[in-house]
């Protein structure tokens, strides 16, 4: 291998380094947290939807967890 | 020959050295020391130091944190019922805006200790699995235990937990 493909190589990898690390830590999600990210804003609300989609459609699951982002508990 | 050698040593180098995992806080491992601002106290700082020889339950949380605000007022309480020289709660909050943690615990109020990290160092020092997380650590510094989440029906595991550690503890359970 040429030395200029070697550094062309060694230099995408460590660029490559940069995606390694994107996911969010848990004591990052703020942000996630706040209603605004949430789903489904009003929970009480989405809760009847799924009631009304369980009882007459006989359909249920599928969509989304409780809050936000928070990924509490 | 030579020359494949040295790419596959420069290869095996920007690979590893792009490699920075977290190493997570471990049972049994000694406990990440910090110094931090206080957020809400009378201590200007809230050092792990300051609290040796006694047994800790270090409590990570943020105002954003849904069951936070079940833990903190039952850890409040729960520290009520050890003696300061054997058992202490230390909090560190982990909002980005030190003043949401501030207004949260003037709804909240709490009698121990409460660290501010906005930047998440120690967070990150700890690698945190999870929000909110405690660790409780014994008399020797080392980590006895990884509290993961937080339900008020695990008081009473905790408490026991903590009760043993100050009565002089059981080995580590590696």
């Amino acid at each position: 291998m040429k030395t200029s493909a070697k550094c062309l190589v060694s230099i995408a990898v460590l660029l490559m380094s940069g995606c390694a690390q994107v996911g969010v830590q848990p004591w990052q999600r703020g942000n996630l947290a706040r209603q605004e990210m949430a789903w489904t804003p009003d929970a009480l609300r989405a809760g009847f939807g799924d009631h009304v989609l369980f009882s007459k459609e006989g359909s249920t699951g599928g969509v989304n967890a409780g809050g936000g982002g928070c990924g509490c508990n | 020959m030579k020359q494949n050698v040295s790419t596959q040593i420069v290869l095996a180098l920007a690979i590893l050295l792009s490699w920075s995992p977290g190493f997570a806080a471990q049972v049994g491992e000694p406990a990440p020391t910090f110094s931090l601002p206080a957020l809400a106290s009378n201590m200007e700082n809230v050092a792990l130091g300051d609290f040796k020889d006694r047994v800790i339950y270090l409590d990570f949380w943020a105002s954003w944190c849904a069951p936070c605000r079940q833990s903190l007022p039952l850890l409040n309480a729960m520290r009520g019922d050890f003696e300061r020289d054997d058992f202490e709660v230390v909090a560190i909050n982990l909002d980005t805006d030190p003043a949401l943690g501030r207004r949260f615990l003037k709804h909240y109020p709490v009698d121990y200790p409460v660290a501010s990290d906005p930047q998440g160092k120690v967070a990150a020092s700890y690698q945190l699995p999870n929000m909110p997380t405690a660790y409780i650590i014994d008399r020797t510094g080392k980590i006895a235990q990884v509290h993961n989440g937080f339900r008020p029906s695990d008081m009473p595991g905790i408490r026991s937990e903590v009760t043993t550690l100050i009565g002089g503890g059981r080995p580590h359970e590696d």
